[in-house]
Parts: C-alpha cells; sequence; structure tokens
C-alpha cells in the first residue's frame, strides 16, 4: 500500500480565531504538493500540524493508514527545511548534517559516508569543514537541505525555502529542488506565496486562503481555470470585470459584452475575469478582422517592457485594464503613450464567478 | 473524499510526556529553588518584624503585634538611619549619575584616545569589596591620613555622611556608566547631527537632543545607583563612624544585640525603598530599550579641540582617582606602619586571624562553585522561561526577577532566621556550612544572570530549537547540543559576573559566615574594624589579585572556546 498523507477535515484554532478551518487533501506517495497563499493563510500552520510542532484541534491527519496526530516530531520522520534554515552556528557543514544521524542513532560508521552522500548530491563537498556563516545563502539552503534528507525521511516539508535569496538563485536553486525530488521519490511538501514557484515546481498546487482550500489543482488547470475570483487574481494577473448577467451577456459600467461560457450561472451579479494575454488590441489598419461587440476604446496609460512581452496598462472611464502582447507585435505597431487604442476581449477568454 | 478508517496509533512509549515534563520538572525545581531561598526567607523577615519578641531571652514570642514598628518608630536615633541612608542614597545618586554620564558621553559621543583603557578603568570598583573605597579614603583623609593629617596637617577629616558619598560615588560608578554607556551607543546619534544641521549650537544639542532622548537611562541608571547605595553595607560601617545607616544599623542590632526584631522591623524599613527603587530601575530598564534603534552607526566627526580635551581631561581625572582607590590600598599593604613607619614589609601578609591566609582559597573554591553552577542554572532558567514557555513561565519570571529588589543583608538576615531550624535536619547541612553562602550569592544575583540569558536566547532564531527536534533530538538533547553552546558568550559573562559578586559580596554573607566557613571580603571587613589596617588592605589586595588573575584565565578560555563565535557573527 502506497503511504499516502490525508488530512482529513484538520482544523486548528489559535485562542477564537482558526487558522486552518476544516480542510481535506490527500497527497500521494512521492508526489509533489505545494501549499500558495499569502501570509496568514493558514500554509504554514498546514505544514507544522503535519511536521509535529502543533497539535490540530479536529480532525486527523492520517500517514500510511495511521492517524498521527499526537506523535511528536521525533516520531514521524520528516524531514524539515526552515525559513530561516536554521542551520547550527556552532557546527560545521558536515556535522550539521550528521546531527540528525546521530540523533537517529545510526552506527558510527554509516554515518560520515551517509554525509558525504548527501554533501556530493547538493555539491557541497568541498566545503564539509565550513561553518554555515562562511556560507552563501544558497549554500546554506542546500546544507539545510542535505540535513533533512539525512536521516532518510519518508516525507520532506519545505517552508518558504527559498524566500530568503536573490530571485537569480532561487530560480535556479528550485530547478535543483525539483530535480532531487523526482530523483528520489520522495513525498514532499512545500509552502511558499511566491505563486510563480508554486506553478513551476508542483505536481499539485493547493491554494489556500482564511484557513480554507481554495482549489487543489494541477498547475495549469490553476492557471486556466482558477475556481473562484480568488485564486483567478492571486494567481496570475487578471482583469475583473463586474456587472448583470443576462441572456450570456454581461452589462458592465465599462460596455456591454458577451462570454462564452457563464459558468452555470443564469443571471444576477457576476465578475467576469480575463487574462492580460488573451485581450487583443484592435489595429486600425486591421480594421474589419474582428467581430462586432466585445470592443472598448481606451488611453495607453503606462509601458512596462519585460523582455518577451510587454504589459500596457490601458485606462478606460472607470477602471484601468492590463494588456500584454509580444514585443514584436508592440514594436510593429507603433503606438506610444498617450494615444487611445481599441481593446477586443474574447467572449470565450471570460471566466464567470457570481457576485454574493 | 471518504471518512477514513485509520488505526489511531499513541505515541510510542511516554516520550512526548516526558519531554513536556521534564521542562515542568526542571522549571518546577528552579521555581521551588527560589521560592524556598528568596521569598521565604523575605516573607519570615516579614512575620518576624511583626511578631512579639523578649529582649532579654532574645527570642520571638510568636505573638502578632505591631510594637516592633511602634518600638522602631519611638527611637529616634534609629529613625536617624533611615533619613541618613536617604540622604546618603539621594546624594550618591544625583553625583554617580552624573559624573558617569559626561563620562559615558566622553567615551560614546566624542573623539577622545584610549576609549577602552577608560572604560575597563571604570569598570575597577566591581572587582574589590565595596569597602575598598572608603579604606582608600580613610587611608588618604581620615584622621590619620597622608594627605590630611600629613600634608596639609588640618583637623578636618573625611568620616561621616561625606566619606560615605564619595565612597559610594566611587563604588557605584561603574554601574550607572554601563547603563549610561549601553544608552548614549544605542540611540542614534543622528539625532545629534540633525539637530547641529538645523542650526543648534553643541551646548544646546546637548540640552534639548542629547540628554532627553538618553533620559530613560539616565532614569534607570540613577534608580540602580540609589538602591545600591542605600543598600550598601561594607562602605557606611567603615567610614560612617557613628553615622548610622540603615543597613548598618541592622548589622548593630542583630550582631551587637541580639535584638532580631529591631533588626527584621529596620530589614523591612530598607526593604520599601530598595523595592521601589528597582521598580523604577526595571521600568526605565524596558522604557529604554524600546527606544533603542538597531541602525548602523555612523563614524563620529572628530570633535573640536577644546570638546575633545576637556573630556581627556576629564575622563582621565576620574579614571586617575578610580586607580588611585586600589593604588592606594595595594602600596598600604606593603607599608610597615602607615604614616609612621614608611619601610616596606611583607608581614601584613601573613594574616594572623581564623583560617589564615586559607579564608582565600575558601572565598574563591566558592566563588568558583558559584560562578559555573549559577551561570547554568540562569541559562537553564532563560531557556526555559523564553523558548519552552511552560503555562508557569510568567511566574516563574516574576520569582525571577525579585531577587534585584532584595538587599543582599535582608536575604542573608532572612537566611539565619529560617534556615536554622531542626527541619529536615537544615541547620547541620545549610547553617554555618559553604552551602548556604553559595545558594545566597546565587539567589542574591539572580536576576542580572537570568535577563541576560533571556535576552541571548530571544536572539536564536526560533527555529533551531525545531530543526533539531525533526531531526530526532529530545529537549535534553537539544539543550545541551544546540541551546547551551549557542549561549556560550552569555554563560561566560554570566559566569563571570557570578564569580567577582561572591568573591567581593560583603553584605550577603556577612550574616552567613561561622566559625567553620570564612571568607576573605568579610576578613578584610573585619581586619579594617580591628584597626588592622596593613593587613586588612593586604587582603584586599590579594583579593583583587585573585579576581584580574581568574578573569584573564576565563578570557584565555574564552578566546579559544570563542574562535568559532567569531565566524557565527550573524
Amino acid at each position: 500500500m502506497a503511504k499516502n498523507l490525508i488530512l482529513q477535515d484538520v482544523s486548528k484554532k489559535f485562542d477564537n480565531l482558526y487558522a486552518v478551518n476544516k480542510i481535506k487533501l490527500e497527497i500521494k506517495e512521492g508526489e509533489f504538493v505545494t501549499l500558495l497563499g499569502p501570509s496568514g493563510c493558514g500554509k504554514t500552520t498546514t505544514l507544522r500540524m503535519v511536521a509535529g510542532f502543533e497539535i490540530p484541534s479536529a480532525g486527523e491527519i492520517v500517514y500510511n493508514g495511521k492517524v498521527i496526530n499526537r506523535l511528536i516530531p521525533q516520531q514521524r520522520n520528516f524531514g524539515i527545511v526552515f525559513q530561516s534554515y536554521a542551520l547550527f552556528p556552532h557546527m560545521r557543514v558536515n556535522e550539521n548534517v550528521a546531527f540528525g544521524l546521530k540523533m537517529h542513532r545510526y552506527p558510527k560508521d554509516k554515518i560520515q559516508p551517509r554525509v558525504d552522500e548527501l554533501l556530493d548530491i547538493v555539491g557541497l563537498k568541498e566545503h564539509k569543514h565550513k561553518y554555515p556563516a562562511e556560507l552563501s545563502g544558497g549554500m546554506q539552503q542546500r546544507v539545510a537541505l542535505a540535513r533533512a534528507l539525512a536521516p532518510r525521511p519518508e516525507v520532506i516539508l519545505l517552508d518558504e525555502p527559498l524566500s530568503a535569496l536573490d530571485a537569480k538563485i532561487r530560480v535556479k536553486l528550485r530547478a535543483e529542488i525539483k530535480q532531487l525530488q523526482v530523483d528520489l521519490g520522495i513525498t514532499t511538501i512545500y509552502v511558499t506565496h511566491d505563486q510563480e514557484e508554486a506553478l513551476s515546481i508542483s505536481d499539485r498546487v493547493v491554494v489556500m486562503n482564511h484557513g480554507i482550500i481554495e482549489q487543489i489543482d494541477k498547475p495549469v488547470a490553476i492557471y486556466k481555470n482558477p475556481r473562484s475570483r480568488y485564486v483567478a487574481d492571486f494567481v496570475g494577473t487578471s482583469n475583473f470585470f463586474e456587472g448583470k448577467l443576462k441572456q450570456g451577456k454581461i452589462d458592465g459600467h465599462e460596455l456591454t459584452f458577451t462570454v462564452a461560457n457563464t459558468n452555470g450561472i443564469t443571471e444576477g451579479n457576476v465578475t467576469a475575469a480575463i487574462r492580460p494575454e488573451k485581450i487583443e488590441i484592435v489595429n486600425s489598419r486591421e480594421a474589419g478582422k474582428h467581430k462586432k461587440g466585445n470592443t472598448v476604446t481606451g488611453k495607453l496609460i503606462v509601458i512596462v517592457f519585460l523582455g518577451l512581452i510587454v504589459r500596457l496598462v490601458v485606462r478606460l472611464k472607470t477602471q484601468d485594464v492590463i494588456v500584454d502582447i509580444l514585443e514584436k507585435r508592440f514594436t510593429d505597431m507603433k503606438i506610444s503613450r498617450g494615444e487611445n487604442i481599441e481593446l477586443y476581449l474574447p467572449p470565450d477568454a471570460f471566466i464567470v464567478y457570481g457576485i454574493e | 473524499m471518504s471518512t477514513i478508517t485509520a488505526e489511531n496509533i499513541q505515541p510510542k512509549g511516554k516520550k512526548i510526556l516526558n519531554d513536556k515534563y521534564l521542562i515542568y520538572v526542571v522549571g518546577g525545581l528552579i521555581g521551588l529553588f527560589l521560592l524556598v531561598f528568596m521569598l521565604l526567607p523575605v516573607l519570615n523577615i516579614l512575620r518576624l518584624s511583626m511578631t512579639a519578641y523578649d529582649p532579654r531571652k532574645h527570642e520571638f514570642l510568636g505573638r502578632l503585634t505591631l510594637a516592633n514598628f511602634t518600638n522602631y518608630f519611638s527611637k529616634p536615633a534609629i529613625v536617624q538611619s533611615l533619613y541618613h541612608s536617604l540622604w546618603i542614597a539621594v546624594w550618591s545618586m544625583v553625583i554617580t549619575t552624573t559624573l558617569a554620564f559626561f563620562f559615558a558621553y566622553g567615551l560614546t559621543r566624542t573623539t577622545i584616545k584610549w576609549k577602552k583603557a577608560l572604560y575597563y578603568v571604570a569598570m575597577t570598583p566591581l572587582i574589590a569589596p565595596s569597602l575598598l573605597q572608603a579604606m582608600a579614603l580613610i587611608s588618604l583623609f581620615g584622621s590619620n591620613g597622608l594627605i590630611t593629617a600629613g600634608l596639609l596637617n588640618v583637623e578636618w577629616n573625611i568620616y561621616g555622611p561625606t566619606g560615605i558619598i564619595i565612597s559610594e560615588v566611587l563604588y557605584c560608578f561603574p554601574h550607572a556608566m554601563v547603563i549610561l554607556y549601553t544608552t548614549l551607543s544605542a540611540v542614534d546619534s543622528r539625532l545629534d547631527e540633525a539637530a547641529s544641521s538645523l542650526g543648534a549650537s553643541e551646548v544646546t544639542t546637548f540640552f534639548k537632543i542629547t540628554v532627553p532622548t538618553a533620559r530613560y537611562g539616565i532614569f534607570s541608571a540613577a534608580a540602580l545607583v540609589f538602591n545600591l547605595a542605600i543598600t550598601d553595607f561594607g562602605n557606611p560601617i567603615i567610614i560612617g563612624r557613628g553615622y548610622n545607616v540603615l543597613s548598618t544599623e541592622i548589622y548593630l542590632q542583630v550582631i551587637g544585640m541580639q535584638r532580631f526584631d529591631l533588626g527584621t522591623t529596620i530589614a523591612v524599613v530598607l526593604l520599601v525603598p530598595s523595592i521601589i527603587a528597582f521598580l523604577l530601575n526595571y521600568y526605565f530598564t524596558k522604557k529604554s530599550h524600546s527606544l533603542i534603534s538597531g541602525q548602523a552607526k555612523p563614524q563620529l566627526p572628530p570633535s573640536r579641540p577644546l570638546k575633545k580635551y576637556g573630556f581627556t581631561a576629564y575622563s582621565w581625572t576620574i579614571a586617575g582617582i578610580l586607580l588611585s582607590v586600589i593604588g592606594v590600598i595595594v602600596f598600604k599593604s606593603f607599608i610597615k606602619v602607615w604614616m609612621y613607619n614608611w619601610s616596606f614589609t611583607t608581614s601584613h601578609y601573613q594574616f594572623k586571624i581564623p583560617g589564615g591566609i586559607s579564608v582565600l582559597w575558601t572565598s574563591l573554591k566558592i566563588a568558583l562553585f558559584v560562578g559555573f553552577f549559577g551561570a547554568f542554572l540562569t541559562i537553564l532558567n532563560g531557556y526555559i522561561i523564553e523558548k519552552k514557555k511552560p503555562f508557569f513561565a510568567q511566574p516563574l519570571y516574576l520569582f525571577s526577577v525579585i531577587p534585584a529588589a532584595i538587599p543582599g543583608l535582608v536575604m542573608g538576615l532572612g537566611y539565619i532566621l529560617i534556615f536554622n531550624t531542626r527541619f529536615l535536619n537544615l541547620d547541620n547541612i545549610l547553617y554555618g556550612k559553604p552551602l548556604i553562602i553559595i545558594i545566597n550569592v546565587i539567589i542574591t544575583n539572580f536576576t542580572l544572570g537570568t535577563l541576560s540569558s533571556i535576552s541571548n536566547m530571544k536572539n536564536i532564531d526560533k527555529s533551531m530549537d525545531e530543526a533539531a527536534t525533526s531531526l530526532g533530538a529530545n529537549t535534553t538533547r537539544t539543550f545541551l547540543r544546540i541551546i547551551f553552546p549557542l549561549n556560550r558568550i552569555s554563560f561566560m559573562s554570566n559566569l563571570i559576573y557570578y564569580f567577582m559578586r561572591s568573591m567581593v559580596t560583603i553584605s550577603a554573607v556577612i550574616f552567613l559566615i561561622s566559625p567553620d566557613v570564612h571568607l576573605a571580603s568579610i576578613a578584610v571587613i573585619n581586619l579594617e574594624k580591628d584597626g588592622q589596617e596593613g593587613p586588612s588592605a593586604a587582603m584586599a589586595t590579594l583579593i583583587i589579585i585573585i579576581v584580574i588573575v581568574m578573569l584573564a584565565i576565563f578570557a584565555l578560555l574564552f578566546k579559544k572556546r570563542g574562535l568559532k563565535v567569531v565566524a557565527e557573527s550573524e
């Protein structure tokens, strides 16, 4: 039987506040799952409950068919990488990595080979006699990873492990972590508030907000079919148009537009979300190409060059709209700041959410 | 998701309980230790001060009464000691704080040279018993003083309030200086720069910016000096000459006349101002710490010549006075008969006192014991309060902070009144034994040790504990392998602090020595009171030498083992 980790209606109450409220989650053996959300959404509390640092107020945490709610961390054999790394500053790199092995009473002659093996994997063999303070942030991160992996944990928990690093190293290390996870086939729970990191590294992403799970899905699904307005807003960038839905048309402040899919809603107040890259610019020289309707005109107020794409901010009557277009197309169109441009919002690009 | 049917496994063995209860047990033991050796003796004094007493049989009668207090306030000679104490404490406070402030200002805000040396010289009063100042003043300004009788040949001498105040100023100087130094180096000196860039003169800046921003540090230092001066025993008993203060009055009533009723009553009277001063000190210290900015300190611009020379002259004058206090005593210990026969001798170093030279080794042994045990206990205490936070962390903290409010003399009196009991055979185990002295010194200095340990614990990453736990270490191993090594610096400084206090303290242990246990610092005071000024100077010199040598040894040990720490500076 596969060693799955199941959170069954798990809650954590601090005083009178639910940090985590009845979440359900099943993680398969070998899976890489990321808990994503803003600070205070309950993702770290969830991780700490899995680690054994917090005891759930209600619900059960089941691992390998056993309820482990009240097991102390030492008895779980889960490896943890902390946001601050928590490397022991008075121990050398190899002593740090050997610590867990000693605590688990590994045979003396097996400790050093295991330490070397881990340091080899993370590429720090030549730094084994250094103290943590003598290493760069990225190296310290790798030591923390090696230390957590050394006692052969069955699950590894990573609490915002890259948040203290520079953007460049972050991208490099997250690829390394993913590769290592695939090689070892180890069940992994990863906590982050960085949606790009979550999408790029995970098998599945759990989007959390105010202690509840908003959506659990593969990264592509999270991005393409955000199940709530919250997810659409938090993951990636979205433009939102509010209005009254009636017969497949939304009557908004700016414009009345058609949507292809009303998400099961027949009528009432709704929000329609559209990604910036789905919006098209109607080039006057290419006029007639687009169907009538679903267009709106606004003034181009900001141009941000992002490399491959250019992000434009277009001011409509009551709101700004973000539009991403390829840099090449932007250059070809020869538009400049202050100009009025016409936007086309494809009906099938909208996702509609009801408003309570 | 369907409901899961899973085997509900309980923790293996009782490990989870063990770890939690281990903290309860250890924390509970520390709490019990403080309860028995701090709170009970003091409460007992309160009780006895309100118990009827038979002065002829020297016995408490067990009846509740306020007669002791009416008795106290009806004896003008004794009540006077309260006014004397307040007078001494207030003047010592004003003078010490002022002098120390300018000294600390010179060290932190001007570009005078030799700052490190000046700082260490300012600390020298800490390495000697708190009667050295009085001994030196008497040698120079007494009725037979080198300056008064020798050089100037005047009738005036320094005995009485003037002598006590000057002694207290010299004794309390380092305590106030440390606080003001910390405050002035922590307050952002760019405030001063901002003021001068807005056109304020140096003097205006000083009074409108520097002093107000350092005010909590100043108040905190003043309260501490007040507390030290009002509770000091060594200096007033030597230089007071009939000018009795509360602490000397307690001693005279108890030792001289066996009047435990008056002793406990005066002890309670002394507790009031000392507790108030302590609370003020505590309050202002907290306030002061909240004002400290963690920002990088800009380089000081070179001070103008007048300022520089002024502060150089001022600082070295103070330093010179502090050094000459020690110098006079060391010199005197080699002089055959002060003022009469100036020939060199080492005969004063052959002590004709009970225990002889061995009192020094007793003191050293006890001080080392106090140092290691006290430092370990305060680190452990700080760990439990700050990191483990059991449900009784708050009361334990409160218990740990109270000792600083209790004068050592009162605590010592409390000990002899409560531990001379047959109960649990305590009169045999504790009474008159080194153990009671060790416990007393640990308790009376418990506050500072615990507070410094707590602030050190605060700087240790919270995940450090959890990292060790997740890697399989239990609480004991986490403490021994992670927490304790990370607190080496704190342990060392607590050890040194405890060691020094134990070597030089008088008031805490004056009631606790016995025919079995003699201490060096008490030998100094007894020799001095007997008029054996040569031997007392010699004993004081030996104490100073031992403290300096041990400090050097600690520093070496610390350097060797502390090499790694340098790399850790995060």
